[in-house]
């Protein structure tokens, strides 16, 4: 019962879906509509997952005090802080507390949410993934070696990608580049894509088929 | 003692340099912009070597983040499409779809926790169905109809458009095999699926340099704000 | 040989410097480019489709969708500032939203601040939807109904109230759905909008996806793609090169200001008339004869003295005054807005907005009158960061090589 009733969901909706791609009549269409709205309304609720997973987490490294604790806590209250304020700051016609900013009466709420996100978050987390150049930059110098002759073409390629770039200007280059992008490069991920999107019509089948049921894994 | 030298060095020449910029630079004299700058650094000081500032910095990146999510989710999810429509204009109807959506509850449940996958089979059945016929006409019919090689490729003159939509034919071709044929040590096909690999070498290398450019990007894009929003050293 | 293996025990730090070295000195410099950038024909077709959105005035909007967070803002924020520069400089109808939560408030940032530097209102001009869950849905919803997925709007203004909807049901009323993603957002839009309802899309990258979008590109699914900061630096050069004169400010003091107006090398076409019209609930007829009346050289040097509020009319001089260059100068004191005038008043909007931005900071030293360049100011963030691009690219492609060469001249004395 814990897994037939959801596998025969899947079952029946994958294959009502299906046929009605091919019914252009009015009721398949409302169906089809009605279906899309819900789901909206069904994955407003979706977020307890992630919340609870990380609010879980945390915890647990708290309880046991295990390495680097201690940052669980700011985690944890961060995500409180920015909660509470965003959810005050940002209900309809929100006025408690008002600040004059650039001559607009909002509420502290609203003034606090926005820039906790513009100067707060945004930093962080641009300023992460550019951590990233410096990673690449030591890995340039480090592992990429032209050993064998396929590792030779992949340089060979990137170095024509980057000159290209760097010399934008020159056009005998430039276009090289794009020559290599339009051609080589698209059979290349074209033909990587004609076998995903097998792969991944095939992982469909299976889901709906009940054969593929990694989902109803885990909890028992 | 000795392990601290090169940290404590390394806080002072920070030091020096803030307090030079505040003296000699327009710096920017908003709070904001300078909390947002201190974050910046508190992340590239991960580059010297991991430490408490940097943890800290991306601990608050989570909780910001999430936290983040969790209200807009309530105003702009639960509250916008499910709960107004349906205390504020009455549409009864929603609350079946509600009613799935509170089985997502039942994971903090132990009990009846195998309810979660109730939306969430209906989810994927409904997904998984309605994107079949879509996935397969976007990214396998028209690719396919985009490869082929057709006459008026080949124009008297001009017959590059032609002989690149061969290449590019037999490219998709040999990468195909490549994948498909590849696990067998030795077959008629290792040969062809050996100038799969040239194209495909081609098409991780033009990856992996725009990959490149895509960091170096972004590195820029942070420096620009270290360097004009906060010391004012690039004129606007 | 002992030097290349130290060459290769190099400690990261020193590589990290030397990277950061190669990003800083550039942008310090501000060293200027050689030469214009070049728009890629990609970037061009998305620029032009933009361009003919609205045929036989038409009334359709442009879809924007924030698919992107904050980590890689850096790259795909100046594309988006083009593009919606774009749409309020020809007053297109813009939708704004997001597909992840975290790009929601990109959007909102985004769209007040270049409102207000465009002079357009909230509900009028555009409106940021927001975000919904279930990607999927959302894009194939939208198809049906736009209110049906956003019954209201970001703040909870339900759509039906917002002149900006009028008319704007469905993508059938969409000129052109364009999504800014650093993951593969992309898809999801060619897949569930562009296959199902024919709506024209295109996509705006970081480098990394770039080689990735070109099989969709060659099929045509995408009309174009903005790839990269690079791209940023284009589309702002093509928007800039049309829409916004060279402006170039000289203080003279005492609250007097030359402005030069560089030559534009465009004309005003019936669309642009078109939209005109619709933009102030005019009869056609009625314009024409205004332009008629105003459009002479003349007319319009008096009238640029008084700086309105519309970004319109700006351009619509621009056009009638086709290839000239001309010099104006402006009285600091006299910079009032005249609502009557509101057609036909040239649109100094950027000069006057110059003039609280720039040329106030000058006046601390009124005795060096310096030339502000204006594309510096406002527009070209990411053309600002190319040299810079060039030089790190350079030096990671030395590493590669260094790298090598310490790696093989090491191992062959072994």
């Amino acid at each position: 019962m814990k897994r037939r009733i959801p596998l025969t969901i899947t079952l029946v909706l994958g294959i009502v879906m299906m046929i009605q791609f091919f019914i252009p009549h009015q009721f398949s269409q409302d169906f089809k509509n009605t279906g899309l709205e819900w789901l909206i309304v069904m994955g407003s609720f979706a977020f307890i997952i992630g919340l609870a997973s990380f609010v879980t987490h945390h915890a647990t490294k708290i309880k046991h005090k295990k390495e680097g604790w201690v940052y669980s806590p700011i985690a944890l209250g961060t995500l409180v802080v920015m909660a509470v304020v965003g959810i005050i700051g940002r209900a309809p016609n929100m006025n408690w507390l008002p600040v004059t900013v650039q001559g607009q009466q909002i509420s502290v709420f609203t003034y606090l949410f926005a820039n906790f996100y513009n100067y707060m978050m945004i930093p962080l987390g641009a300023t992460m993934f550019s951590v990233l150049a410096f990673y690449i930059a030591s890995a340039a110098y480090r592992s990429f070696r032209a050993k064998s002759l396929i590792s030779i073409l992949l340089l060979v390629a990137a170095f024509i990608i980057m000159l290209s770039i760097i010399f934008y200007n020159v056009l005998p280059l430039g276009d090289f580049g794009e020559w290599l992008l339009s051609v080589p490069n698209m059979a290349a991920k074209r033909g990587i894509l004609l076998g995903a999107s097998l792969g991944g019509i095939a992982t469909s089948l299976k889901i709906i088929l009940g054969i593929e049921r990694g989902y109803i894994g885990g909890t028992k | 003692m000795k392990k601290w030298i090169p940290t404590i060095i390394f806080l002072a020449v920070a030091v020096v340099l803030i307090v030079l910029a505040i003296v000699f630079l327009p710096v920017s004299k908003s709070l904001w912009v300078w909390i947002a700058a201190l974050l910046t650094l508190a992340i590239f000081s991960i580059l010297y070597r991991d430490n408490p500032i940097y943890r800290v910095a991306e601990h608050l990146f989570v909780g910001l983040a999430l936290g983040y999510g969790l209200a807009l989710t309530w105003w702009l999810a639960l509250w916008q499409i499910a709960l107004q429509p349906l205390f504020e204009e009455g549409r009864l109807i929603l609350i079946i779809p509600i009613a799935i959506g509170l089985l997502y509850f039942t994971r903090l449940i132990p009990k009846v926790s195998w309810l979660i996958r109730i939306p969430i089979s209906i989810a994927l059945g409904f997904f998984s169905g309605i994107g079949i016929p879509l996935i397969f006409q976007a990214t396998i019919f028209e690719h396919i109809k985009a490869s082929l090689v057709l006459p008026e490729m080949f124009q008297p003159g001009n017959p590059w458009p032609g002989i690149w939509a061969i290449i590019l034919l037999i490219g998709i071709l040999t990468t195909l095999v490549y994948f498909f044929f590849s696990r067998k040590e030795k077959s008629v096909l290792s040969p062809v699926s050996k100038v799969g690999i040239v194209f495909i070498m081609l098409g991780f290398g033009a990856t992996f340099g725009l990959t490149v450019m895509s960091r170096v990007s972004l590195l820029i894009g942070r420096v620009q704000f270290l360097l004009r929003d906060w010391l004012g050293i690039i004129v606007q | 040989m002992k030097f290349w293996e130290k060459l290769g025990k190099i400690d990261r730090r020193i590589i990290y410097m030397v990277l950061a070295v190669a990003v800083i000195v550039p942008l310090i410099l501000t060293v200027k480019l050689p030469s214009k950038v070049r728009a890629m024909p990609r970037t061009k077709s998305i620029f032009d489709h933009i361009e003919n959105v609205d045929p036989n005035g038409e009334r359709k909007a442009i879809l924007l969708s924030v698919d992107f967070d904050p980590q890689t803002e850096p790259e795909l924020k100046p594309q988006l500032e083009a593009v919606i520069r774009h749409a309020f400089a020809r007053n297109i109808p813009l939708m704004v939203m997001a597909l992840p939560i975290q790009g929601t408030d990109i959007g909102l940032e985004v769209l007040t601040r270049l409102a207000e530097e465009h002079n357009k209102e909230y509900g009028i001009d555009y409106v940021l939807l927001g975000w919904k869950p279930s990607p999927v849905a959302v894009i194939l919803g939208m198809g049906n109904f736009i209110d049906q997925v956003f019954p209201t709007d970001y703040f909870g203004t339900p759509l039906s109230e917002l002149p900006v909807m009028k008319g704007i049901r469905n993508y059938d009323n969409v000129g052109l759905v364009m999504d800014f993603t650093g993951s593969s957002f992309y898809m999801a839009w060619v897949v569930y909008a562009h296959t199902p309802y024919d709506v024209p899309v295109a996509t705006g990258v970081t480098s990394v996806s770039v080689a990735d979008i070109y099989p969709y590109l060659g099929s045509k699914q995408f009309i174009g793609m903005l790839a990269g900061m690079k791209a940023g630096a284009e589309y702002e050069r093509l928007a800039k090169d049309r829409y916004y004169p060279n402006v170039v400010v000289k203080y003279l003091g005492k609250d007097s200001y030359n402005v030069t107006i560089e030559k534009q090398s465009y004309d005003a076409d019936s669309n642009d008339i078109a939209s005109l019209a619709r933009r102030f609930d005019l009869n056609l007829d009625e314009l024409y004869n205004t332009l008629d009346s105003q459009g002479k050289f003349e007319k319009t040097l008096v009238l640029l003295e008084f700086p309105d509020t519309t970004t319109y009319s700006r351009d619509l001089i621009v056009r009638l005054k086709g290839k000239r260059a001309y010099t104006i100068t402006l009285d600091g004191q006299k910079l009032t807005v005249n609502k009557d005038k509101m057609l036909a008043i040239a649109n100094l909007y950027d000069v006057s907005k110059l003039k609280v931005n720039k040329l106030l900071k000058r006046e601390d030293n009124p005795q060096d009158p310096k030339t502000t360049d204006v594309e510096r100011s406002i527009f070209l963030r990411g053309t600002q960061a190319m040299p810079a691009l060039s030089a790190s690219l350079l030096v990671i492609i030395l590493f590669v090589i260094l790298g090598n060469i310490s790696y093989f001249a090491t191992r062959r004395k072994k």
